[in-house]
């Protein structure tokens, strides 16, 4: 099934939009000359968001990647800019109801039914995430309550009176509205809230700290689904909580080695390639996603044959970075930070290049507000001697003092990378 | 009906067709819109089936794929 709908989609491509037919001619091919899946993954050339940013700034909005007209474009939303510019992102009415749908295979898998209710902690502009969770949410046929305009307090006696069943939030912001809730005197897990679902940042699946703490402070089961603003909700939570499962009515993916281009073994750490069957406005084939995974193509324990991620993304090709001779990827610095007893859910890791040309992570994190001063030095050495023993490379670590770390309602930015520009790949800058 | 899924899959191709058809010189446009709309819906509940439509119902020619592929991951 995946390989008639590839079939279909090249063909669409090559027939309307003036950047695909570009490509098809720039190796020679006709879509019809594609003729299995593995040939595919190796001959079709990979595609990237640098590609289409050059082409957006070259021609706004959309530039020559699009194969719809103008007209029949349902939505626009952009990306947060934090690789540096905005991707533009075209759906069709189609797109935005097939991506509704990609939301709605996670929210299925925990429990939650059309008779549910939502809350958008979430102030809409023009983030693709969560407007894609609303289309998600009407498909459904569930109930939409809107957290549009409302400060943290605000969201909070909205939940108490509206009663949703169902809270989306980037993790963090979640974090941050248990919090607001403690210091309100609102007992959150007595609430109506059944289900905390996330999206945007690392969330329930890929860091388990997180998820206690989620589903302590709401006294409710904490999701994910794992998306690329520009494909899909791609990925939604496996129910065993560990992973999630690429969402193949609507992709096709494989995983790359980062380096060489080559397929990586099952189980094996590559980065996620992916095309979408849900963008009909501007294609995307064979994509890259720079998130790095360790993917099985086979039956899980859930009952699921999607591929499974374990873990969800590990981290991210184009972050991948070499500390002292060591491949180190922040996200797992994250997990071992969120895992230490006595540091906040608020915390930096800091990525310099030393005068020696070496780059050096460090990790700035806040304390505990219950813990004291006198504890800040011990619980520093011992963060840093877990990290040297997971990565086998010393980390310094620095504690600071509660609410001194930037607070972020949508996408928090904790890898904070002050390295020279010119040390850096274009989409990190 | 309900579990015979290649008879479903017939239905809901006749009813998309039908709902096509409906909408050639069709002047009356919120009816228009209506139709239009059923259309991709329907065209969804093909998708959703796995029956072998095209990309969406402005390309909806069913895929000329012959089949196969070597890597076995050409089915869901």
């Amino acid at each position: 099934m995946q390989w008639q709908r590839l079939r279909s989609l090249l063909r669409y491509a090559n027939e309307r939009s003036p950047f695909y037919r570009d490509l098809f001619r720039r190796i020679g091919a006709e879509p019809g000359d594609f003729r299995t899946l593995d040939q595919f993954k190796r001959e079709f050339p990979k595609t990237d968001k640098k590609d289409f940013l050059h082409f957006q700034a070259e021609q706004p909005h959309y530039g020559r990647t699009l194969a719809v007209s103008e007209a029949e474009i349902s939505m626009h939303a952009e990306t947060s800019g934090s690789t540096g510019l905005k991707l533009h992102i075209p759906y069709t009415l189609y797109d935005t109801e097939r991506y509704g749908e990609s939301w709605i295979y996670g929210w299925w898998a925990l429990g939650i039914r059309p008779t549910d209710s939502f809350y958008f902690a979430f102030n809409w502009g023009t983030f693709a995430g969560f407007w894609s969770a609303y289309w998600g949410v009407r498909r459904l046929g569930a109930t939409v309550y809107s957290g549009g305009g409302q400060s943290t307090s605000g969201h909070i006696e909205q939940i108490i009176r509206l009663k949703p069943t169902v809270v989306l939030a980037t993790p963090t912001y979640a974090v941050r509205l248990a919090e607001e809730a403690v210091k309100m005197g609102v007992d959150l897990p007595s609430s109506a809230v059944r289900f905390t679902y996330h999206a945007g940042e690392p969330g329930p699946t890929a860091l388990p700290a997180l998820r206690r703490q989620l589903e302590e402070a709401w006294g409710a089961v904490a999701g994910e689904t794992l998306g690329v603003a520009e494909l899909d909700a791609m990925a939604p939570n496996c129910p065993l909580g560990r992973g999630v499962h690429m969402n193949e009515l609507n992709c096709f993916s494989w995983s790359c080695d980062p380096v060489d281009d080559v397929e990586v073994a099952e189980g094996e750490v590559g980065e996620n390639v992916v095309t979408s069957f849900v963008q009909n406005a501007q294609p995307l084939i064979n994509y890259r996603t720079h998130d790095l995974v360790r993917a099985y193509h086979r039956l899980c324990d859930c009952g699921r044959t999607w591929r499974y991620f374990d873990g969800s993304v590990l981290g991210r090709s184009d972050f991948m970075i070499t500390v002292k001779g060591t491949n180190v990827y922040p996200t797992a610095v994250e997990v071992m930070v969120t895992e230490t007893p006595g540091v906040s859910p608020y915390y930096q890791v800091l990525l310099d290049r030393l005068p020696s040309g070496l780059e050096e992570l460090t990790v700035r994190a806040e304390a505990d507000p219950k813990l004291p001063k006198s504890e800040y030095v011990p619980l520093a050495e011992r963060l840093a001697r877990r990290l040297k023993d997971s990565f086998e490379v010393r980390i310094p670590v620095e504690i600071v003092d509660p609410e001194t770390l930037p607070r972020f309602e949508l996408k928090t930015k904790r890898i904070i990378d002050r390295r020279p520009e010119e040390f850096r790949r274009q989409l990190d800058r | 009906m309900a579990n015979d899924l290649s008879e479903l899959i017939r239905r809901v191709h006749d009813l998309y067709r039908l709902t096509k058809d409906c909408r050639e010189g069709l002047d009356i446009p919120a009816v228009d819109r209506a139709l239009e709309l059923a259309a991709m819906h329907l065209h969804d509940a093909l998708w959703v089936l796995g029956a072998d439509v095209g990309l969406n119902p402005d390309f909806d020619a069913p895929s000329d794929a012959a089949g196969p592929t070597t890597s076995g991951k050409e089915s869901t």
